[in-house]
């Protein structure tokens, strides 16, 4: 029989969308930060530590040819110029305010978000490329001038290139593709903050 | 009363209640949604005000009615017809049954004058009568009258659809 009862017992089943909680979000948006600038600093330190071993190799042996050494200079500056752009992404995420205007704190996150896919896209091309070009001038002497039969040194020519292309077509992806998931849902939870009265 | 921390118990304890109430006014989602904010941000801003003369729901409730209804009264912002078909726009495919007579009986209550359809928001919403009645300031007994003439009408309009 079609009654006022159906009606109310159907109304009864409507669910009020969930309300934006904005300490929830937060939360939430401070872990994936955390998250990624924490992967962040990690990457900057393990970077930097290839410097002091650059100086303790060029330092200890005696290369022959200026390219060994050019190699190594190369190296050092593909590093540090690749720590410095992601230096700025770990300081830019350390000073990040959720309790400040959202509008704003959108805008700036849109930028870094813009940043960190260039720098994990073309600039991790011209990192790779150049590092590279390193890598070449340094195994110049050290594998190809080095006292070594030519099996050995295609074999360590493959262990390189076989390494270079796990780490640029595999884990460099699935690393990226993390990090970017995570800024975007950072930029999903400040919009979600957008919405909430709390904020 | 007035400070922040009971700010976020009112807004916990009656956010769902109010959007329902206004969903059901407007049956559109973001214009609901802007209502229930409109109506907690002059609960904000007059929470200090208030005396207790009346419940704090009461007071609450009579809020979010004269907010709809002051953006009803605006030509600028009356609700287009295509808005109220806004749940029809998404992907029907997915409705589910349930779904499906919820849309339907938000169409049916759009049907309704605005002061009706806030009516029987608030009835469904199970808010008490006397309280429904202290909201819209008029007597019990009108009001009952009137509840019993919206419910008939509202059955007639949700079944003739089904």
């Amino acid at each position: 029989m079609n009654s006022f009862n159906e009606i109310e017992a159907l109304w009864k089943k409507i669910e009020a969308r969930p309300l934006p909680d904005a300490t929830q979000i937060i939360g939430k948006a401070q872990k994936n930060k955390n998250q990624v600038s924490r992967k962040i600093s990690v990457q900057i330190f393990c970077m930097l530590l290839v410097i002091p071993a650059l100086f303790y190799v060029g330092l200890t042996f005696q290369f022959q040819y200026w390219s060994s050494y050019a190699g190594m200079i190369l190296m050092a500056l593909c590093v540090l110029l690749f720590s410095y752009f992601r230096l700025q992404q770990y300081l830019f995420l350390k000073q990040v305010d959720f309790s400040e205007d959202p509008y704003e704190l959108l805008k700036r996150f849109k930028k870094f978000y813009a940043h960190q896919q260039w720098l994990n896209t073309k600039g991790s091309f011209w990192y790779v490329l150049i590092l590279n070009i390193a890598f070449a001038l340094y195994f110049y002497e050290v594998v190809y001038k080095a006292p070594t039969t030519m099996p050995v040194k295609i074999m360590i020519l493959m262990i390189y290139i076989a390494w270079m292309l796990i780490a640029t077509r595999w884990i460099k992806k699935i690393s990226n593709k993390k990090e970017h998931k995570k800024t975007q849902a950072i930029i999903k939870q400040i919009q979600q903050l957008q919405q909430s009265p709390d904020s | 009363m007035g400070n922040k921390e009971s700010f976020a118990e009112i807004y916990q304890q009656y956010a769902p209640q109010v959007l329902r109430i206004c969903m059901g006014y407007t049956n559109n989602a973001e214009q609901a949604k802007d209502f229930m904010q409109e109506t907690f941000i002059k609960v904000w801003q007059h929470l200090e005000n208030f005396r207790g003369a009346s419940k704090m729901s009461t007071w609450l409730y009579r809020i979010a009615v004269n907010t709809c209804l002051h953006h009803w009264r605006l030509p600028k912002n009356k609700i287009p017809e295509t808005l109220h078909e806004n749940f029809d726009a998404a992907d029907n495919s997915e409705h589910s049954e349930k779904e499906k007579n919820i849309q339907q009986l938000y169409k049916a209550i759009q049907q309704l004058n605005e002061t009706d359809r806030l009516i029987i928001s608030m009835v469904l919403e199970e808010i008490s009568y006397p309280e429904i009645a202290e909201t819209l300031n008029i007597s019990e007994g009108n009001l009952r009258v009137k509840i019993h003439r919206i419910k008939q009408d509202l059955t007639k309009k949700f079944f003739s659809h089904e």
